[in-house]
């Protein structure tokens, strides 16, 4: 029987990661950071940002303007002068670098590393500073600090950097609410258990384990353990209180898929493009589920209420409702595996991303502009909760008995004699293709970020 | 003990997949091996693999590309299809139109 | 030997052979090229075929065994499933596999250079299941290799034909699937 609620220290964790800094901060900045001098000289930077790093604790005085939180990379870690030994400690995707696992992740064709922007997938990306702001002015003074106090440490540059914020409703670029939709965390986020967490008899739910998202505590995997031992993680100091970061550019072809669906929806039920939509998604694009309202969207739904997202697949077996490869059915499959959510439980994501770029005006035809989604996820594995499901449920169907079906809203640039398709289970079943590379990864990496203590570790070369 | 598994699908979820829902039959198995930590909690176990995993030196399919849901659902399609295939030329064009749409809605868990 | 390797019409077999003292790496390096050229292609009826080297058993500390055990001989471990009884199998494989038998089973003691004699040497060093399933026991690698197909055939065929009126389909399902 597992101990009472396991007490998450949130002054030694990076805020953001179990509860969300929220909609009011519209603008983001992702500016990656490459260290060219010694790593003395960088630790020494590295510290002047510790004071400024925005952790869990909860805000007694209301929202700060700007947060700042701070990630590194594998090779980052050694630029500030971290040892190989803890190094080494790491996990093995993470030391390996996200454009190592290309073909795993499906980065290939156009979302090939080769095909990246600047920088992205390397190496020499060090350190990831993330700046949320609520208004304008506020987000352009905090960059100047940024690039000031770098200047004036000098033996760093930016990179690459990438600017997001918000689009009105909080929706992404093809026109989904989106975010909404997160992990229940014992002792974080338990209200959002009900639809949040894991699927148990009788309609209950509970909340996930801390360590499936922060390590240095128990994770579903260890919580009963007798032994007491906590999950893999890097050394102490590093180990307790971070997490693994993904971070993804994912370039979205707005154009492409309004086209795509409109052409494959004159064949669809005489010509009903959001239905259609809609059942590549697993939602409407207000974000009510399919699986509860398979004909059209509830306009009572509240993406922000309690239990927005309390439903469950194993009343729609056959996909009649929601589709069996839509999107939201795919990336957290819920009970629709068997076995009691067996197959999914370890599988959850903690998801922060934002939308980037102008949102391309309904009608209009292709500005070749650049926008989409940087997708940013935490989880305590990388390989076990993103990667796997980025190749076992995104890029294959075979878990859903779809195949080798891929998801059909990421796409998937045709390659070779068999061009995607996407199953829409009805009487009679549609059949929607072609599949296209509505979603193009621009560039990406593995970060880790680390707890308050561990930054503190790494600033004063103390990591052992 | 010598264990064999073909599987598609990553080695880590496959492992956690068994250690979870096939905890006692792991026991049963493995229970009477030198070394076996149980299959829960998963870390140690996926060490336990790690540690006695050997390399394959060759290993062979026939149809590589498929798993083992594929071949069953292309085997049950066979069944529906065969009706249909056998009659197509003898039907009405609407009858046949009714029969393709009723095969494919019985099908389409295959497809 | 027996019905208990046997579900539905295929056989699993499994046979561990040793292998001669110093000939391990040859064996090794011969066996991982296989990949390129896919021999048991040739072996028709072949489902799955594996073979994996066995070097010894682990002896970790850790597992705190009464005392440490060691093969007496490095292992070839070689698992098949296939279809049909085992002697028509055994005849095909022997035949075909002629060229790459003696880098292979060759390379294990005692085993004779000619194809009937390394028949019996497989035969005689065959461990029997204690159990085999098959997921689909009744279907040879035709069957499923056809059915595969004609699942993507299918696929493809369906997407198209949408919004075909009834002659039309008819007439383009006959070329496709029955003519």
């Amino acid at each position: 029987m597992a101990d009472a609620r396991t007490h998450i220290d949130l002054r030694d964790l990076q805020g953001d990661i179990l509860r969300a800094y929220g909609n009011d901060y519209d603008h983001t900045s992702y500016a990656f950071v490459r260290i060219t001098c010694p790593p003395e000289q960088a630790r020494a930077w590295f510290s002047g940002l510790l004071d400024h790093v925005t952790t869990a604790q909860p805000w007694k005085d209301g929202k700060p303007v700007t947060t700042l939180n701070v990630a590194v990379t594998a090779t980052g870690l050694k630029a500030l002068g971290v040892s190989e030994d803890i190094v080494a400690s790491f996990s093995r995707e993470f030391r390996e670098g996200m454009s190592a696992q290309a073909e795993r992740l499906g980065d290939v064709g156009v979302s090939a590393p080769d095909h990246w922007e600047r920088a992205l997938g390397t190496g020499s990306a060090h350190v990831l500073l993330t700046i949320n702001a609520q208004e304008a002015a506020d987000h352009r003074r905090a960059l100047k600090l940024m690039r000031a106090a770098m200047n004036d440490a000098g033996g760093m540059e930016i990179v690459y950097q990438q600017d997001a914020a918000l689009l009105e409703g909080a929706r992404e670029h093809f026109g989904y609410a989106d975010g909404f939709a997160q992990p229940a965390v014992e002792g974080a986020s338990d209200d959002k258990a009900p639809g949040g967490g894991v699927p148990e008899e009788d309609g209950r739910w509970r909340a996930l384990a801390p360590g499936e998202f922060v390590l240095g505590y128990p994770d579903e995997d260890t919580r009963d353990d007798p032994k007491r031992r906590l999950p893999n993680a890097p050394a102490d100091p590093l180990g307790k209180s971070g997490t693994y970061m993904v971070w993804r550019k994912l370039y979205q072809d707005v154009a492409l898929w309004r086209r795509v669906m409109a052409d494959a929806a004159k064949l669809y039920h005489g010509g009903d493009e959001h239905k259609l939509a809609a059942k590549v998604v697993g939602r409407w694009t207000d974000g009510t589920p399919l699986v509860t309202h398979p004909d059209k969207p509830d306009p009572d739904f509240d993406a922000t209420a309690r239990g927005a997202n309390d439903f469950r697949y194993s009343g729609d077996v056959d996909g009649l409702r929601c589709p069996l490869g839509s999107h939201v059915r795919r990336s957290n499959p819920r009970d629709a595996l068997g076995f009691e959510g067996a197959l999914t439980f370890r599988h959850r994501m903690i998801r922060r991303g934002m939308p980037y770029g102008e949102p391309l005006p309904e009608g209009k035809p292709d500005d070749r502009a650049d926008r989409g989604l940087v997708f940013v996820s935490f989880q305590a594995s990388i390989s076990r909760q993103f990667e796997a499901v980025q190749m076992q449920w995104l890029n294959d169907g075979n878990i859903f008995g779809l195949g080798h079906d891929k998801d059909f809203l990421l796409g998937n640039p045709a390659t070779g004699a068999r061009p995607g398709k996407m199953t829409i289970q009805g009487k009679p079943p549609f059949f929607l293709a072609p599949m296209e590379a509505f979603v193009k990864t621009r560039g990406g990496e593995y970060l880790f970020v680390p707890g308050i203590s561990a930054l503190a570790a790494i600033a004063d070369g103390t990591t052992g | 003990m010598y264990f064999e598994s073909n599987f598609n699908g990553g080695w880590e979820e496959y492992i956690d997949a068994f250690s979870h829902i096939l905890t006692s039959g792991m026991a049963a198995f493995w229970g009477s091996s030198y070394g076996f930590p149980k299959a829960l909690p998963v870390g140690p176990f996926k060490e336990y693999i790690k540690e006695n995993e050997i390399a394959n030196s060759h290993y062979h399919s026939a149809y590589p590309e498929a798993t083992i849901t594929m071949v069953k659902a292309s085997l049950e399609l066979e069944d529906k299809l065969a009706p249909l295939k056998r009659n197509a030329k003898r039907m009405d064009p609407d009858a046949f139109a009714a029969a393709y749409e009723n095969m494919l809605t019985d099908a389409q868990r295959s497809l | 030997m027996s019905s208990v390797n046997v579900s539905g019409q295929a056989y699993g077999f499994l046979a561990i052979t040793p292998i001669k003292q110093g000939e391990i790496e040859a064996l090794r390096t011969f066996i991982e090229g296989l990949s390129a050229t896919r021999p048991f292609d040739r072996v028709k009826g072949t489902h799955m075929a594996r073979l994996v080297i066995v070097e010894d058993f682990n002896n970790k500390p850790s597992y705190k065994q009464r005392k440490e055990e060691h093969l007496a001989n490095p292992m070839l471990c070689f698992s098949s499933n296939f279809d049909g009884d085992l002697d028509s199998y055994l005849d095909r494989l022997c035949a075909e596999l002629a060229d790459e038998a003696p880098q292979i089973w060759g390379r294990c003691i005692g085993c004779p250079d000619d194809a009937k004699g390394l028949k019996a040497y497989l035969k005689h060093n065959q461990i029997d299941c204690g159990f085999y399933y098959a997921a689909y026991g009744a279907a040879t690698v035709e069957q499923v290799k056809f059915s595969l197909d004609q699942r993507e055939r299918l696929m493809a065929f369906a997407t198209r034909a949408q919004g075909m009126a009834p002659a039309e389909l008819q007439q383009a399902f006959i070329e496709e699937f029955a003519s």
